[in-house]
């Protein structure tokens, strides 16, 4: 505005002695101001926002597809085997999280559970939860989708990665409890010890210079909910 | 596989004479198993729970993918009820039982198994007819191995039914 004394433009020289965020830390402002938001429409609807909660589940895995070479005294040996296979693993877990809206959750969950054969690790993974029935906090169905990294300490490569969507259904069994019976199709990539395939022995890591199995299968999940 | 299931209605046919009503019949998830199970309760407030499950010794570890079996009739007193706030109710329960199976145990093959067994669990009932117990268990056995080579049988204790008697036991039963 020409004429007026007390207005003028910003230039670079005005920005260098203001306080700047590390992307960290606008990460961290804008989860309290997103919780904050939460918290007021939540209240407003006089509704829980935080819950928490355990649940344990059942792996079918019904396809695997595993890669793996190791060092024999004749050299590199690849080894893959592809195709149908039946194997069970269990977990269990425990979970923290918000009810973003009435028909919405977001949640933290972290636990211990197999992956593919002779591989075990501690999962965490971060899950969102939809009502099909518009209120979590009502008997109703649900759909979810899941995604985490593991620490598997007793494996090739330390470590997997996992995902998993699918639905069912939540029973109310008090006001503040309640029961989800859940199923989803869930696939995973794990680096597990390498069997050797003649004498089904445990190859040594230093002998191995890659294992890698991917494997897919159905989920069975209880889910207990606080 | 024949003979268990034998042994199994042989077990359920005195808890069904001694039921009353409310019978739940639900699943056994636990890191020993996974299996079946059945809760008949009688008129004193005690309860008679019959459960068939699949051995996992071996096959959390996936090391094997053939679990074992084995079956438990327990009769549970009731040591404490308490109302909850919410309307369910919550009672532990301390009972003797018996088990007996085809199980593996630490470092030895599949052998017959019997003996005495023990519980102590907390059970939560709910007015939406669900009943959920979380409690451990332990048996007092004897493992009989066959010998691959000549047939005889190696009696010895059984150990997982001591040293897996830490591991909880989660149960979700329906009450009819």
């Amino acid at each position: 505005m020409p004429g007026n004394p007390s207005c003028h433009w910003h230039t670079d020289s005005d920005m260098v002695g203001s306080k700047s965020y590390s992307t960290f830390q606008r990460a961290i402002i804008s989860l309290i101001i997103t919780l904050l938001c939460v918290n007021i429409n939540a209240a407003s609807h006089n509704r829980r926002i935080f819950t928490y909660g355990a649940e344990i589940n059942s792996t079918f895995t019904l396809h695997t597809d595993y890669l793996g070479t190791f060092l024999t005294p004749d050299g590199l040996v690849n080894f893959n085997k592809k195709g149908g296979c039946l194997h069970c693993n269990g977990g269990a877990s425990v979970y923290a999280g918000i009810n973003a809206a009435k028909w919405l959750n977001v949640s933290l969950y972290a636990g211990y559970g197999g992956f593919t054969k002779l591989t075990q690790g501690f999962p965490v993974s971060l899950r969102t939860t939809f009502s099909l029935s518009g209120n979590l906090s009502e008997d109703g169905i649900l759909i979810f989708a899941d995604a985490g990294m593991a620490w598997c300490p007793d494996s090739y490569t330390h470590k997997a990665m996992f995902g998993k969507c699918g639905g069912g259904y939540r029973i109310m069994l008090t006001r503040k409890f309640s029961l989800d019976f859940l199923i989803s199709a869930t696939s995973s990539n794990s680096g597990p010890h390498l069997v050797d395939p003649l004498e089904f022995v445990i190859i040594p890591d230093e002998k191995v210079y890659m294992s890698k199995s991917r494997d897919v299968g159905i989920q069975f999940t209880i889910g207990f909910n606080f | 596989m024949r003979k268990l299931f034998t042994i199994f209605t042989l077990i359920l046919l005195p808890a069904c004479l001694h039921a009353g009503d409310g019978v739940s019949m639900g699943i056994l998830m636990s890191p020993k198993g996974v299996g079946v199970t059945t809760i008949f309760p009688a008129r004193d407030g005690s309860q008679s729970v019959c459960r068939m499950y699949a051995d996992f010794e071996k096959v959390m570890k996936g090391e094997s993918g053939r679990p074992g079996a084995m079956l438990q009739y327990i009769f549970d007193y009731p040591i404490v009820y308490k109302r909850l706030n919410d309307g369910g109710t919550m009672t532990w329960y301390i009972g003797p039982g018996v088990a007996a199976g085809y199980v593996r145990d630490r470092k030895i093959g599949y052998g017959m198994t019997a003996g005495l067994a023990g519980e102590t669990c907390l059970e939560f009932s709910f007015s939406r007819l669900f009943n959920i117990r979380l409690g451990l268990s332990g048996a007092l056995a004897l493992h009989a191995e066959k010998e691959k080579r000549n047939g005889s049988h190696t009696l010895r204790f059984y150990r997982n039914g001591i040293l897996n008697a830490w591991k909880p036991e989660l149960s979700l039963a329906y009450r009819f």
